[in-house]
C-alpha cells in the first residue's frame, strides 16, 4: 500500500483531480468528515490530510510514501527527501518586498529587518550574497511589517500582487519560482519501487499533457 | 528547583530498560559476528581534536559538533563518527599491519538543528577494512553489512548500490568546476531534476552533456540500469565505475545477496566516498539504516596510502525500526523476588543464590513484608515470589510454578 499525504487546502484539491485521472478513486479524501486516515476503494492507496508545511516532515519520516508540497515548503525545511515532480499547479514566486521608498536602501541602513514565514530561505537567500540581516518570524499577514515599522522588508509568496498593491507595498526583487512537487520518501523510492515508479512516470506524463495544452 | 535538573538536553535520551536489553542483545549479535568475520574491535577518544574530522572538501560542518577547549585553547569535539578516529588510529598504530580489519561499537554525538526528532547521541556499530582495494574487498564490506540486518532481525532490506565515479566521470566530461559539482550532487541526492537544470543552465554546460545529467536522477532500479548507464557516457571514469559495480554484483552473487541489491547511480552524499557507495534500508524505516562505501581518500589525509572501505550501521535508528516491526520491547522483570523477615536472611540470601546458579534472575525485598511481595507478583513485577518465614520454611506465594 502507497501512503499520500495531501496538504489541506488547494494543492490537495488540485492533486486529487491529478489522481482522478489516473483511475484512483479519492471519493473519500474528498470528503474526509472527521476522519484523518482514507483509502481508496482498491485499498491500494491510503491519503493522510496535513497541514501543508507538514508533509516534508510526513515523507521525511516514511510515514507517508509519497506527497505534495510547495517548493516554498520544501526549501524552508530542506529536508533530504527526493523531489521527483514538478506538478505545474500552485505556480507563484517568493519575493522581497517592500514600501517603495525602502528600494535599495539595505546597504545604508544599520540592521536591515525582514519579516517572513520562510526565515531559513531568507538566511539562506540573503546569506548567499554575504548579507547579514535580523529576521523577523511572522506566521501570517507578513505585508503589515513594513506597514507598522516592524520591518524595512518582507520575503514572501506573491501570486497576483494585489495584496501588496493593495497595502502600497512593491516587490524589490524576485527570489525563487515556486510550484508544486510531488515529493517522495529516499527509502519508499527504492523499497516500494515496483508501485511508485509508474506511478511517477504516469503522473509525469500527465503533467506534459497538460503543459503542452 | 531549576528547570534544567529534571530534563535532558534536547536530542539526547535515556534508554529504558527493556529498549536497553534490545540494544546490548543486538550490539552482542554484531559484535559477534564481527568478531568471526575477522574484524577486531577497537575504542576511540570521546573527544578528539576538531580536525581530526574536518576537512576541506568531505568534512563534517563544525556547526554540527560539540566542541570544548583543552587547557591550550585547542578546539576538542566530542567524536561525531566514528570512521575518521578508526583511520586515524590505523595511519599511526597499524600501518605497518595492513590490511587491518576494524570494528567499533561506540556513541557519537553531533549537534543538529533543534525541532527535528532527530538524535544528537547515537550508538554507532561499524566496521572498517583499510589496506585493502577492489570490488571484492567491498563486496565483503556489504555481505557483512546484509549479515548485520539478518542477525537483528530485519530479513527483509535492500542495498541500494552506487559508484560516485560515475557521477564525477559526468561531471569532468561536461567540464564542470568543483563547485557547480558538489552542488549539482546536493540536488542530485534529492532527485531534484528541476533543481539541476536550474544549476546547469547557469554552469555554461553544453546541451549534450546536460541532457546526460538530466538523466542521473531516473538511472536506479535492477541490473537493467547499466544497459542506459552504458549508453550514455564512454569516458573511462565512468565506464570504470560501471565496470566496478559489475565485479562488486558478481562477488555477491557468491555471497547469495545479488537479488538483494537494488542499483542507483544517482545516489550521492557529500562525504569522503570517492568510489561505490551502499545504503541498507528496510521499510520500517524512512532512513537508511546502514551506509557505506569506500573512501580510499580519507587515509590519505592521514599521510596513510592505503585504500579503505567500510559501513556504519545506527542503533538508534535500528531500535527506531525494530519497535515500527515488532512493537515495543518487553520490559524485564525479575525471575525470583524473595522476601523474609527478621532473621531469616542467610536461607533468603541462600535461596537467591540457587536460583541464580540455576540461571534465574533473583533479588531481595527488604520492606514491606509478605504483604509487599504479594502486591509485586499480582503486578507482574516478577515471574515468581517466594517468602522466608520465622521457622526458616520457604513460603511460595500464589501464582504459577518456577
Amino acid at each position: 500500500m502507497i501512503t499520500i499525504a495531501l496538504a489541506k487546502g488547494r494543492l490537495a484539491e488540485e492533486t486529487m483531480t491529478l489522481l482522478e485521472k489516473l483511475g484512483i478513486d479519492c471519493s473519500e479524501p474528498r470528503s474526509p468528515g472527521r476522519k484523518l486516515v482514507l483509502t481508496d476503494k482498491t485499498g491500494e492507496y491510503s491519503f493522510i490530510l496535513v497541514k501543508p508545511s507538514d508533509v516534508p516532515t510526513y515523507v521525511y519520516h516514511g510515514v507517508a510514501d509519497i506527497g505534495v508540497a510547495g517548493k516554498d515548503t520544501l526549501m524552508e525545511q530542506n529536508k533530504p527527501i527526493c523531489e521527483v515532480l514538478d506538478l505545474g499547479f500552485g505556480r507563484c514566486k517568493l519575493a522581497i518586498a517592500g514600501k517603495p521608498e525602502m528600494r535599495d536602501k539595505q546597504n545604508t541602513s544599520g540592521s536591515w529587518r525582514v519579516a517572513t514565514k520562510y526565515p531559513q530561505i531568507a538566511r539562506r537567500f540573503y546569506g548567499g550574497r554575504g548579507q547579514t540581516i535580523e529576521i523577523i518570524k511572522l506566521n501570517g499577514s507578513v505585508e503589515l511589517g513594513p506597514l507598522v515599522g516592524l520591518s524595512h522588508v518582507i520575503l514572501d509568496i506573491v501570486e497576483s500582487g494585489s495584496t501588496l498593491r493593495a497595502n502600497g507595498l512593491e516587490v524589490f526583487e524576485d527570489v525563487c519560482e515556486v510550484s508544486a512537487r510531488l515529493v517522495v520518501n529516499e527509502v519508499s523510492l527504492k523499497t516500494k519501487q515496483a508501485e511508485i515508479r509508474p506511478l511517477i512516470d504516469r503522473i509525469s506524463e500527465l503533467t506534459k499533457e497538460r503543459e503542452e495544452k | 528547583m531549576e528547570l534544567t535538573r529534571q530534563q535532558i538536553p534536547e536530542g539526547m535520551q535515556d534508554v529504558m530498560p527493556g529498549q536497553c536489553a534490545l540494544m546490548r542483545r543486538c550490539e552482542n549479535s554484531l559484535r559477534k559476528l564481527f568478531s568471526l568475520s575477522g574484524y577486531q574491535e577497537v575504542q576511540t577518544p570521546m573527544l578528539e581534536f576538531l580536525s581530526v574530522f574536518t576537512s576541506e572538501d568531505h568534512g563534517i560542518s563544525a556547526r554540527k559538533m560539540w566542541k570544548t577547549f583543552d587547557r591550550e585553547g585547542r578546539i576538542l569535539t566530542l567524536r561525531p563518527d566514528s570512521t575518521a578516529p578508526a583511520v586515524r588510529l590505523a595511519s599511526t598504530r597499524l600501518f605497518r599491519n595492513l590490511p587491518a580489519r576494524l570494528s567499533y561499537i561506540q556513541s557519537i554525538a553531533t549537534c543538529e538543528d533543534i525541532g527535528e526528532a532527530s538524535l544528537n547521541e547515537n550508538t554507532q556499530a561499524g566496521v572498517e577494512l583499510i589496506g585493502s582495494n577492489g570490488a571484492e574487498a567491498d563486496a565483503e564490506i556489504i555481505a557483512l553489512a546484509a549479515r548485520c540486518l539478518r542477525a537483528v532481525g530485519l530479513d527483509e532490506f535492500l542495498i541500494d548500490l552506487g559508484q560516485v565515479e560515475f557521477f564525477y566521470g559526468l561531471m569532468e566530461e561536461a567540464g564542470l568546476s568543483r563547485d557547480t559539482s558538489l552542488e549539482l550532487a546536493e540536488s542530485l541526492a534529492k532527485k531534484d531534476i528541476l533543481g539541476m537544470e536550474l544549476l546547469l543552465s547557469r554552469s555554461g554546460a553544453s546541451k549534450e552533456a546536460m541532457q546526460k545529467l538530466m538523466l542521473l536522477p531516473s538511472l536506479y532500479g535492477g541490473e537493467e540500469v547499466f544497459e542506459r548507464a552504458e549508453k550514455l557516457s564512454d569516458n573511462p571514469r565512468c565506464q570504470c565505475a560501471l565496470k566496478n559495480l559489475k565485479d562488486i554484483l558478481a562477488a555477491l552473487d557468491v555471497y547469495g545477496l545479488r537479488s538483494m541489491v537494488s542499483i542507483d547511480l544517482g545516489l550521492i552524499y557529500k562525504s569522503y566516498y570517492n568510489g561505490m557507495i551502499f545504503r541498507g534500508i528496510t521499510d520500517a524505516l524512512g532512513q537508511p539504516l546502514i551506509s557505506g562505501g569506500r573512501y580510499d581518500g580519507l587515509p590519505q589525509s592521514f599521510s596513510l596510502k592505503a585504500p579503505a572501505t567500510g559501513f556504519g550501521l545506527s542503533l538508534s535508528q535500528l531500535m527506531i525500526a525494530l519497535e515500527r516491526k515488532n512493537g515495543a520491547p518487553e520490559i524485564p522483570v525479575t525471575h525470583t523476588l524473595v522476601g523474609f523477615c527478621d532473621g531469616a536472611l542467610a536461607t533468603a540470601a541462600r535461596l537467591c543464590e540457587d536460583e541464580r546458579s540455576a540461571g534465574r534472575s533473583a533479588a531481595l525485598i527488604y520492606d514491606g513484608g509478605r504483604e509487599k511481595l504479594t502486591e509485586m507478583l499480582t503486578a507482574g513485577s516478577c515471574k515468581a515470589a517466594v517468602w522466608i518465614g520465622k521457622s526458616g520454611k520457604a513460603e511460595k506465594l500464589g501464582g504459577e510454578a518456577k
